[in-house]
């Protein structure tokens, strides 16, 4: 079903004039989206992450494995999709691929799928991986990226297991992406193993919005308000990104599929103990 | 002039004495200052415990006294979400209830609240901070927490920020739609990591969710002091938090890098991989490292915490987040691709 057609139900209308708009709409939306939508109903993820950074030329802390848990959980749920790591996680993977000289191949991995997970370290819009490739460590979202757009042109959904990435000084940095939600923190967060898949879990029955910032609120069994998760969602207007904030769900399998774009409209959710 | 010099002395002699006191406090433990390890678990409790607790604090964010008691509400679904107890109150249907048994953590949240993403005024921390009290003391009321276990006067208090714009930039806005008050357990002071309060406020002034459980401290309470027992021992302190500061610039932070702390204290931590120990207090200092990477631009790592013994100088740091299990690699190796 598409967004307009979604969308349309739930907006107040009357009589005969919501029947004419929502079967014109019906008809339009779905020849649009077979048309258009490559993403439409397609359960795919891909996800890099990084744990090693010793030695690699890139260097920083190692860090626990946060998504080996969450590619089963994934999997056991009708997902299909990549995982890599390490040696194999590399910063081209979300690099454009038509952009020049940046040997980018997100038409193949980071924006070949609809929901695109990178864990790891990172800074205000980008991210750094373990091992050098290509002479580069790092990701500049504002500068290399184009999720859900140009090559590859799959992703939906973004999730950024990393410092400060969604940083909300700089979050129009994450701009130049058309997806339908960003995933991330505004400051540098404590993750625990398995904290990735238990927001996936959580989104059975919470919105992706609520799930990621109570599942990230703290790393699960502390009490010190060590992270700030922010979700970034994106929309036609007003109106229709807030819908998409308190629509979307990964796991219950609401909004899998391509968003109408351009975007025009950002809105943002987050709990706020502090920043980078 | 003999009168002057008496009192520039006597004036001197006291500054230098104040000035050498506020040195000795920081530079150096104070002899009496004792310190106890407790014996901590995480409790495993029986269902009607947990429903009872459920349906006390959810009276304590509805406002209401309910009639019924929570019922367990089966979770369709599979893997770790089974591993949580989803309950419902009748009476109140906009709670949304679970219990997180690995950590003894009910977590409760009013979904129509959180929906409420659009508030009517912005309300003063002062004003919340009052309304979190009176909740805080109705769970006490009803016996869901003991309130000497807690010392209010250190609450933290975050915030829930919804916000927004378009892309043109013409329009944008930003409003706090709920304080989130935490206040964590505290023994003789110390506050433990792994136990404590979260109410969320909204701004029409409602309990909007609330989050609380937590490890258990074998203690008994003798007087105003919460004494250890079973394997918990009194303690004297050994190094001050300012040596331990100097340790921990010194071994914890790479050449390289350069350190960010969140914040550093006292406090108690339990074991992540541990369901009952022995634990001691530690001087704590939650961080993130900055390093320079890729063209002049620098990267920051995710938090880390590490804690440093107060009685032996000689004890290494422990890494109080350590991974649960070793990074499982995948085995292939991704193909070179055709560009």
């Amino acid at each position: 079903m598409s967004d307009q057609f979604q969308y349309s139900l739930s907006a107040p209308r009357s009589g005969s004039a919501r029947i004419r708009c929502v079967t014109q709409l019906a008809i339009v939306c779905l020849a649009v989206l077979l048309a258009l939508n490559p993403a439409w109903g397609q359960k795919t993820y891909y996800i890099d992450e990084s744990t090693d950074f010793s030695g690699n030329g890139c260097e920083n802390d190692d860090l626990n494995d946060v998504t080996s848990s969450l590619r089963n959980s994934l999997n056991a749920n009708g997902w299909t999709g990549q995982r890599w790591t390490n040696v194999s996680a590399w910063p081209q993977d979300y690099y454009e691929s038509t952009m020049a000289g940046l040997s980018g191949v997100d038409n193949l991995y980071g924006d070949n799928f609809l929901l695109t997970v990178y864990a790891g370290h990172g800074n205000r819009a980008s991210l750094q991986f373990g091992f050098k490739r290509d002479s580069r460590c790092t990701v500049s979202l504002e500068r290399q990226a184009r999720l859900g757009l140009q090559g590859g042109n799959k992703a939906v959904y973004s999730m950024y297991v990393t410092s400060c990435t969604l940083n909300l000084d700089s979050l129009s940095r994450n701009f130049n992406h058309q997806v339908r939600q960003q995933f991330g923190y505004h400051n540098s967060p404590a993750v625990k193993d398995d904290q990735p898949r238990d927001f996936f879990n959580a989104t059975n029955s919470k919105t992706n919005a609520r799930a990621w910032i109570d599942e990230m609120e703290d790393r699960a069994g502390w009490f010190t308000g060590d992270n700030s998760p922010i979700v970034l969602t994106h929309g036609l207007d007003s109106s229709h990104c807030a819908w998409v904030r308190d629509t979307a769900k990964l796991r219950g399998g609401v909004l899998l599929y391509t968003p109408p774009k351009p975007w025009g409209w950002y809105c943002w959710i987050m709990y706020d103990h502090g920043g980078c | 002039m003999k009168r002057i010099f008496t009192v520039t002395l006597a004036a001197a002699a006291v500054t230098l004495a104040i000035a050498g006191d506020a040195v000795a406090q920081e530079g150096k433990p104070q002899a009496e200052e004792r310190l106890a390890s407790f014996e901590m678990a995480w409790p495993k409790l029986k269902t009607e415990a947990i429903t009872a607790r459920a349906r006390a604090a959810a009276e304590v964010i509805t406002g209401q006294q309910l009639s019924r008691p929570a019922v367990v509400a089966p979770i369709k679904s599979s893997g770790a979400s089974s591993r949580r107890m989803q309950m419902a109150v009748p009476g109140a249907p906009a709670l949304e209830i679970f219990y997180l048994p690995e950590y003894n953590e009910l977590r409760i949240v009013d979904t129509e609240l959180a929906a409420s993403t659009t508030p009517g005024r912005e309300m003063p921390q002062d004003e919340a901070l009052k309304l979190a009290r009176r909740a805080f003391d109705e769970l006490a009321r009803r016996n869901v927490i003991n309130l000497r276990h807690y010392d209010w006067g250190s609450a933290d208090t975050a915030s829930t920020w919804v916000g927004g714009g378009s892309l043109d930039g013409k329009t944008s806005e930003k409003n706090r739609i709920e304080y989130r008050i935490t206040v964590r357990r505290s023994i003789n002071g110390i506050e433990v990591a792994n136990a404590g309060v979260r109410i969320a406020i909204h701004a029409s002034g409602r309990v909007s969710a609330l989050r609380l459980g937590g490890v258990e401290v074998a203690s008994k309470t003798a007087g105003d002091v919460e004494e250890p027992i079973g394997k918990g021992r009194w303690l004297s302190r050994r190094v001050a938090n300012k040596d331990l500061q100097t340790r921990f610039e010194r071994e914890m932070v790479p050449e390289k890098a350069k350190a960010r702390i969140a914040w550093s204290r006292v406090m108690y931590v339990m074991p992540e991989n541990k369901r009952a120990a022995l634990v001691e207090p530690l001087y704590v200092v939650s961080y993130s490292l900055e390093f320079p990477s890729d063209e002049g631009q620098t990267a920051i790592s995710r938090r880390k915490t590490v804690g440093f013994s107060l009685v032996n100088p000689e004890a290494p740091p422990v890494d109080l987040m350590p991974p649960a299990r070793a990074p499982k690699i995948e085995k292939m190796r991704k193909p070179e691709e055709k560009r």
